[in-house]
């Protein structure tokens, strides 16, 4: 017996394994731990990031396991989008396909700055636009010829960059190279903006984990999603917690805290006051290639979010089209290289980026939201429906919730317009979409789209 | 399932978890050693109010306890589905 995906999508190939879903997860999110992390260092100083790295880790740590048991179960690319679509309604799947596509989409686009910026920094004659450029051009033809190809790459760049965070760390553990790592930085840095400032932190801890709920989204190219979803993305989740661990102790103790919370590479920096030569190029090699990686995962995570709107006819159905050779979603790949390119040539990163934070923190809320209904709906845990069985359900679905809700309030402090501007065009998609999808389809075949029987409440129809 | 190499397929498995484990094992050590020296560090020279340190423990005993589970249950499932899906062929 093989494990099949029952909807009819036989033109996306099945050969991605555990490695390729890591590879996915880690690789877009690897980049907060190297860049934008230290801003809860700005808020809350050492003892306000730590507390948002705890609070924001376990908030990920469940949003990851509700991402597993629903990748597993559905298998299918769209993701959140399709999770929302199946279990909650047509409002709800279009504004997280929308929050999942514009959070991927804005991650692109300031990936590809930093790192126009960075070869703008070794070679200080040429422009950050066309540089930007020509590397979203690039990532999106590797897209556009193959998902394991894009994947394949994602691995070798994040583990480079993730062996990078290792080593440093080690490094200053067993006093290779009398690192000055100084305990007094801690102290100086510890609390400027006092309680409120360790809760205001709290807005830009999902940077240290943001996009982790992406890894799922290849499931439909998985060979067998009911292992490599759980087991990539568990796997990916650990690594993350790892490296932000690692990284905030090796900044706090080696920058001071008012110069970490505004710098703009500041694992980079850290590694830089060490003055050893190796670390400084090992660290300078793991900022690009994390970037680099975080932008290739965004095309492929943007491209299927677009992709599986297109095949629910939420849009045209035109941008469905799979390649009859390379067998990827050719057209919703193309079509996130000019979105990200608007979005790059904007000139407001920083907006982008809480954009993308407040998109994100959407699905969060949708996300666990969507696995309780699929429990009330599906309560057997049977092969077919629920090979992969998270703990605890559905108590820790109602704690995400409250957790995203909570972060997702401290965009007040400071982000209140982003904030409103956010929530009120997810509003305004979620009515567009409920009206709009309810003349195209209502009513769902369970045994024809996923071989499932039907749920609890049709069974007496 | 005749053709299933079980030898093959219990090694395998063990594989996955070692990985699992070892990750699992680094996360433990990496989280509790950077909790205990910042804490403890600054702790030492400024008062961190009692609430944060309960909010401390409080959610690092759920992060560390969470994934925990969370990697048990995929032993569990990658264990009990892995002939049916022929997981490692």
């Amino acid at each position: 017996m093989t494990e099949e995906t029952s909807s009819e999508s036989p033109t996306l190939v099945k050969t991605l394994r555990p490695y390729h879903v890591w590879a996915l997860g880690v690789g877009i999110v690897l980049v907060g731990e190297y860049m934008g992390w230290n801003f809860t260092v700005a808020k809350g100083g050492i003892l306000g990031s730590l507390f948002a790295l705890l609070v924001a880790g376990t908030m990920y740590v469940m949003v990851a396991l509700c991402a597993s048991e629903l990748g597993a179960a559905t298998k299918l690319a769209g993701g959140p989008y399709d999770w929302a679509r199946l279990f909650i309604g047509p409002g709800a799947a279009a504004i997280v396909g929308l929050a999942v596509y514009m959070e991927y989409i804005a991650l692109e686009a300031a990936d590809s700055i930093v790192v126009a910026s960075i070869a703008q920094s070794i070679f200080p004659e040429i422009q950050v636009l066309p540089v930007t450029l020509l590397v979203i051009s690039i990532l999106t033809f590797i897209n556009y010829r193959g998902v394991v190809a894009a994947l394949t790459l994602n691995f070798a760049l994040t583990m480079t960059a993730f062996i990078a965070i290792i080593v440093f760390f080690f490094f200053n553990l067993l006093g290779i190279g009398s690192i000055p790592w100084n305990p007094a930085e801690l102290i100086s840095g510890a609390m400027p903006n006092g309680i409120v400032g360790i809760f205001a932190a709290l807005q830009f801890g999902p940077w240290f984990y943001l996009g982790i709920e992406g890894a799922a989204m290849c499931a439909e190219e998985c060979k067998h999603p009911s292992r490599a979803v759980p087991l990539g993305q568990q796997a990916g989740m650990i690594t993350l917690l790892i490296a932000a661990g690692m990284t905030l102790y090796l900044c706090a103790g080696l920058i001071p805290a008012s110069v970490l919370g505004v710098s703009v590479y500041p694992l980079y920096e850290a590694a830089t006051s060490t003055g050893m030569y190796f670390l400084v190029v090992f660290l300078a090699i793991g900022t690009l290639f994390t970037c680099l990686a975080s932008a290739n995962g965004c095309v492929c995570d943007s491209s299927r979010s677009w992709f599986a709107l297109s095949r629910d006819h939420f849009l045209t159905p035109w941008f469905s089209a799979v390649h009859p050779r390379y067998y990827t979603p050719y057209r919703a790949v193309i079509f996130t290289m000019p979105i990200a390119i608007a979005f790059a040539f904007s000139g407001f990163l920083d907006q982008v980026i809480t954009f993308s934070i407040t998109s994100g923190m959407v699905a969060y809320v949708l996300i666990p939201f969507a696995l309780i209904r699929f429990r009330k709906m599906f309560p057997q845990d049977s092969s077919k429906v629920r090979p992969f069985i998270g703990p605890m359900q559905p108590w820790i679905a109602y704690f995400t919730i409250f957790l995203a809700v909570v972060i997702l309030s401290t965009l007040n402090w400071g982000y209140r317009y982003n904030l409103i501007f956010g929530l009120v065009f997810y509003i305004v998609a979620y009515f567009y979409f409920n009206w709009r999808y309810k003349s195209i389809e209502s009513e769902h075949d369970w045994e024809r789209d996923m071989g499932w029987p039907k749920p609890v409440m049709h069974r007496s129809e | 399932m005749a053709n299933i190499d079980n030898n093959r397929y219990r090694s395998k498995l063990h594989q996955d978890a070692g990985v699992i484990v070892l990750l699992l094992a680094l996360l433990y050590f990496s989280e509790l050693y950077m909790i205990y020296n910042i804490v403890s560090i600054i702790g030492a020279s400024v008062p961190i109010p009692s609430i944060l340190l309960g909010l401390y423990i409080l959610f690092i005993i759920l992060l560390l306890g969470i994934e925990t589970l969370g990697c048990v249950g995929v032993y569990r499932s990658i264990k009990k589905h892995m002939f049916e899906f022929e997981y490692y062929d």
